[in-house]
């Protein structure tokens, strides 16, 4: 038995597969007829399936921008990204939305929860885009919930829960599809120190339980320290990778 | 659907008053429609009729009363290839007061000229006597009163009724027919020639001078200077059963109606024969005026109702930008976003229709009830108004929510993501 997860832990190791990659991923934004602005200028780099890592920079160093890129929200303007092995920079809008439905999930700095729908609806909200029937949606938003120790609070709309509550809530919404990556966009930008802990914690032991790959922007070093890797931006550049 | 309504509800002054501007929308279709409606049932009921007969006016327009037509011009048409028969008639207003209002058409007395059947086939169908009997030859001062005024005036069989001032005994109450003999009083057309001589001033010096004239031995009338005796023997000839202000024209079988008016209308100067398709393509004319007048000013009132709802919509797709983002990154495709905001349009001009018709049909039936003392009825919400103008303002809300939903459709989710 033990020698069996050894071996199967090796496997993991030795192979452990690309969940992402991007190659000399550029975007620019054009202000006016003459002026471009460089967000991000040839980023090029690996995630391995169910990595942990957090990309670090100062304001304006294109953390989100590449974020946005990775979440397919938006199309690189020059450049390649593969998820699962899937080229999805050059894809049509309606097909990145199918895309962001199966593959990303998303956890916002500041929740972005809907403030008319329950904690169970919420989670709920990527499921009903799937089409899955009500009922084994909410069974599975149930569950979700419970997983973030949210079991008790699921009937309370957003504004009766707390800043630590919320996130949770958004971390639930961000595993119902059972995405292969999790972006978190400074997921700990609003909360103490406390909940902060307890928002990273919840998302390791996701990572370590269930597989999911994190790729967690923040300015918090200590944050950042509890990741794998930490991909450090300047100026639209990857600085450099650093292992924890 | 349930997020629909919460949606609306988040904001509840501003719903409302959208909602409400949709209601004030129905409500106004609802009333001017149920008008329309009951017109139309009238028109139609009234049309078949019409078209069952060639009807002879003076010429001069359809004058009620006013325009006579003279006795050698029904005579001329009684003599036209392919005419049965001509039924003669007088009609004139029920009330002598001229300054009467009322809703829609005014009571009228229809004087029958009992000595030439009525072979209307409509007719037959249309009028039913109700309690005791129909006119029939040799009746004078009697008269049969359609259900409205009987209903307004308590009249009842056998009972004395005044009529201009004179008294005329109640033989037959009519069945309400829906349409024009609810407001008639019909009598023989002797009576009625007398009452409508009396009402017009010029007929009524003419009848003195007649009278006084025939009193006048032959010797002093020709002893008289030439103008008075010319006026009087004029005067002498005026005969009071040559007066008719209508007449219906019946044709032979087999003979082609419209083209026995066309026959009358060229042989005979001095009337206007409106054949079956000549009398339908008025009263469908004037029905469709009627309508376009009626409902037109309910739609104005509820397209301004629509206004309101893309206005609504235009500001919740800018509040919510930032949800519609996170829809959107969470997987919601064009037509989930387009899909919910058009849902809420809709359920706006819904729920707005639904109040609008519940309030405008509370209106019509308290109308309806208040008036019905009065034998008036003039409203009518029938089921296919309330289906209309409901789904009306299902779709209104829907396509007033289309630009707005589009543009929450569109929106870049980055973009999106990033609003306040």
């Amino acid at each position: 038995m033990n020698d069996k997860n050894l071996k199967d832990d090796n496997i993991t190791e030795k192979i452990k597969p690309i969940i992402l990659s991007t190659k000399g991923l550029t975007k620019t934004f054009s202000l006016g007829r003459e002026l471009e602005v460089h967000a991000l200028s040839d980023v090029s780099f690996e995630v391995g399936r169910g990595d942990f890592i957090s990309i670090m920079g100062p304001s304006g160093s294109g953390k989100s921008t590449l974020l946005n890129m990775i979440g397919c929200l938006d199309r690189p303007t020059r450049g390649d990204i593969f998820i699962d092995g899937q080229l999805v920079s050059k894809l049509k809008k309606s097909k990145l939305t199918d895309l962001r439905r199966e593959k990303i999930g998303f956890v916002f700095q500041q929740y972005n929860l809907i403030p008319t729908l329950t904690a169970l609806e919420n989670v709920m909200l990527p499921l009903k885009y799937t089409g899955m029937p009500r009922k084994q949606a909410k069974r599975k938003a149930t569950q979700a919930l419970e997983q973030v120790g949210l079991g008790e609070r699921i009937r309370h709309r957003p504004f009766e829960l707390s800043g630590g509550e919320q996130q949770r809530v958004t971390v639930a919404r961000s595993l119902i599809n059972n995405p292969a990556i999790v972006l978190a966009d400074e997921p700990t930008g609003e909360l103490d120190t406390h909940t902060s802990d307890q928002v990273i914690r919840l998302l390791r032991s996701l990572n370590e339980s269930a597989g999911q790959t994190f790729i967690i922007v923040t300015h918090n070093p200590e944050v950042a320290a509890v990741t794998d890797k930490v991909i450090k931006m300047k100026d639209g550049r990857l600085e450099e990778i650093a292992n924890n | 659907m349930l997020e629909v309504l919460r949606n609306m509800w988040r904001r509840k002054l501003r719903t409302s008053l959208t909602v409400f501007g949709i209601v004030i929308g129905v409500y106004a279709l609802t009333v001017m429609g149920a008008m329309a409606e009951k017109t139309n049932t009238m028109i139609s009921s009234g049309a078949k009729f019409y078209t069952a007969q060639i009807t002879l006016n003076g010429k001069g327009g359809i004058g009620m009363g006013a325009q006579l037509i003279p006795i050698s011009a029904i005579e001329k048409v009684s003599k036209i290839k392919g005419v049965k028969s001509v039924a003669k008639e007088v009609s004139l207003q029920l009330s002598d007061k001229q300054d009467m209002v009322s809703f829609g058409m005014p009571d009228i007395i229809i004087g029958d000229d009992l000595s030439t059947p009525f072979l209307n086939k409509q007719w037959e169908k249309i009028k039913k006597i109700k309690s005791g009997r129909n006119l029939r030859k040799g009746d004078h001062n009697v008269v049969v009163v359609g259900r409205d005024i009987a209903v307004n005036k308590k009249i009842k069989v056998g009972k004395m009724m005044k009529v201009r001032g004179e008294n005329f005994k109640v033989v037959g109450i009519l069945e309400k027919t829906l349409t024009a003999p609810d407001k008639m009083v019909y009598m023989p057309i002797a009576d009625a020639r007398r009452l409508f001589i009396k009402s017009q001033p010029y007929l009524r010096d003419l009848q003195k001078q007649a009278d006084s004239a025939k009193k006048i031995p032959k010797a002093t009338l020709a002893a008289m200077p030439a103008d008075s005796r010319k006026q009087l023997e004029a005067a002498i000839t005026f005969k009071p059963e040559n007066i008719v202000t209508g007449a219906s024209v019946f044709w032979r079988s087999g003979a082609d109606a419209e083209k026995v008016a066309k026959r009358i209308r060229k042989n005979v100067a001095d009337v206007n024969a409106l054949s079956p398709k000549d009398m339908k393509k008025q009263l469908d004319n004037f029905s469709l005026v009627f309508n376009l007048i009626i409902m037109g000013s309910g739609f104005i009132a509820l397209i301004v109702g629509g206004l309101s709802v893309i206005n609504t919509m235009i500001m919740s797709v800018s509040e919510r930008k930032r949800e519609i983002g996170v829809k959107k990154a969470v997987g919601a495709r064009t037509r989930d976003i387009m899909a919910e905001y058009l849902m809420e349009a809709g359920t706006i001009g819904l729920t707005g229709g639904l109040i609008g018709l519940g309030l405008g049909w509370l209106t019509a039936n308290a109308f309806n009830a208040h008036f019905a003392s009065q034998g008036v009825e003039i409203f009518l919400v029938s089921q296919r108004l309330a289906v209309g103008t409901i789904l009306f303002a299902l779709i209104l809300g829907i396509i007033a929510g289309i630009y707005p939903a589009a543009h929450a459709a569109r929106l870049d989710p980055v973009k999106a993501l990033r609003a306040e």
